[in-house]
């Protein structure tokens, strides 16, 4: 959802009798209410869109992200490279397509080599090599 | 004389036999039967078992060297399943390979002697006897789980490691143990793949550290503390000496008292 969007939805707010409106798109839901104050609530999935509390005239200023994650499919430990010597199998600037091997989760001593199931460009690391992880954790911010 | 065949990938078509309904890949030396087995699935092959003779860059976690000399049994299965299926494959190899290993050892050393150590080594007469590395990778035609074992059968021992030659067992073939291994596997597959609960238990009856305090480093911390037992999932459970019970998938453990 874009900023644009938000103030169409705001004006169309104004222009109605509706008290109260509640939107949920791609992770995140946003509240409006008559009184126009807008309550964020992020939800468990990654936040595409920030939205602040606070007067309406105010929330036009979050920020818009297209960034998305490669998530943890499981718990256990992550390892950005094959072997403690070998150079990492993705590093931020690196172009990534579905099949491309990204980092290998280790859970209960079975190594799980994991693909990145999506097309984009790596741009943060979220998790050290050697860290735990937890299920449906973002390891790889992608844009 | 060894044939010339060193760090030769085969053809997945052309397998020198099966063991049971796998087709077996035999090799005189290659890196790891690991290595060859995924070379082998991405080349086509749903399923085999790989075996060496001499390992020369055989693996154990994080590529910790595993001592791979002749007269030990190197061999890695390899299976494709579909992805919905992974978690519970290779949670089956894990645990289940090594119960099928003991089972074979159960041939020729006495029970007693024989333990596992959280998750997947096999101990005999206090020393390492065995040890399991699991991979899975996506494969060509769904998820593959390599499934690496490494016995010490007639290569000798070690200062941590231990041989079937030393505990005075008399010799049999490396192939005649592979086979009987294979078995023991695919009866605990028709009994216990749909009954995590019965593998685990019968896995515990061999848990080396049951009751003991250890002391464990894992991604998460390090933990000490006394071992209550295993989850359903594998997982090994802690009172932890600080306090409350811990639950650790992924760990490091260490015999204290």
């Amino acid at each position: 959802m874009k900023i644009d969007d938000i103030e169409k939805i705001i004006q169309m707010l104004k222009d109605s009798d509706i008290s109260e409106l509640t939107i949920e798109q791609e992770g995140v839901k946003f509240s409006l209410k008559r009184d126009l104050v807008i309550h964020g609530e992020v939800l468990p999935r990654p936040a595409e869109v920030l939205i602040q509390s606070g007067p309406a005239s105010q929330v036009v200023e979050a920020p818009v992200s297209n960034a998305r994650f490669i998530k943890a499919k499981m718990p256990g430990t992550f390892y950005s490279t094959p072997s403690p010597e070998s150079p990492d199998y993705v590093k931020v600037g690196d172009t990534i397509n579905d099949d491309t091997v990204v980092c290998i989760i280790e859970a209960m001593k079975i190594f799980n080599e994991i693909k990145a199931e999506m097309s984009g460009k790596i741009v943060k690391v979220l998790v050290e090599s050697g860290e735990s992880l937890e299920y449906d954790q973002p390891i790889f911010e992608i844009e | 004389m060894k044939k010339n065949i060193k760090h030769m990938r085969k053809d997945h078509n052309h397998s020198e036999g099966f063991i049971r309904d796998y087709p077996l890949y035999s090799y005189d030396e290659i890196s790891s039967t690991n290595t060859v087995a995924k070379e082998l699935s991405e080349s086509g092959a749903a399923k085999g078992i790989v075996t060496a003779l001499i390992q020369s860059a055989g693996r154990g976690r994080r590529e910790r060297v595993w001592d791979s000399p002749e007269g030990g049994l190197w061999f890695s299965l390899f299976e494709t399943v579909a992805e919905k299926d992974i978690r519970k494959l290779s949670f089956f190899m894990n645990f289940g390979i090594i119960l099928a290993a003991i089972n074979t050892m159960k041939q020729y050393l006495d029970s007693d002697t024989l333990k596992v150590k959280w998750p997947n080594d096999i101990y005999a007469s206090g020393k390492k006897l065995g040890g399991v590395l699991l991979e899975t990778f996506d494969g060509p035609s769904g998820k593959t789980v390599v499934t690496g074992v490494g016995l010490n059968t007639w290569n000798g021992s070690k200062e941590n490691w231990i041989s079937l030659l030393d505990l005075g067992i008399e010799k049999v073939p490396n192939s005649e143990i592979l086979e009987k291994l294979i078995e023991n596997l695919d009866i605990l597959r028709e009994k216990l793949y749909d009954s995590p609960e019965e593998l685990m238990s019968g896995w515990e009856k061999y848990d080396l550290f049951s009751g003991k305090t250890v002391k464990v480093k894992s991604s998460q911390g390090s933990y000490e503390g006394i071992v209550k037992g295993y989850s359903n999932r594998g997982a090994l459970i802690i009172s932890a000496s600080s306090g409350g019970i811990r639950t650790i998938e992924t760990g490091e453990v260490e015999n204290v008292r």
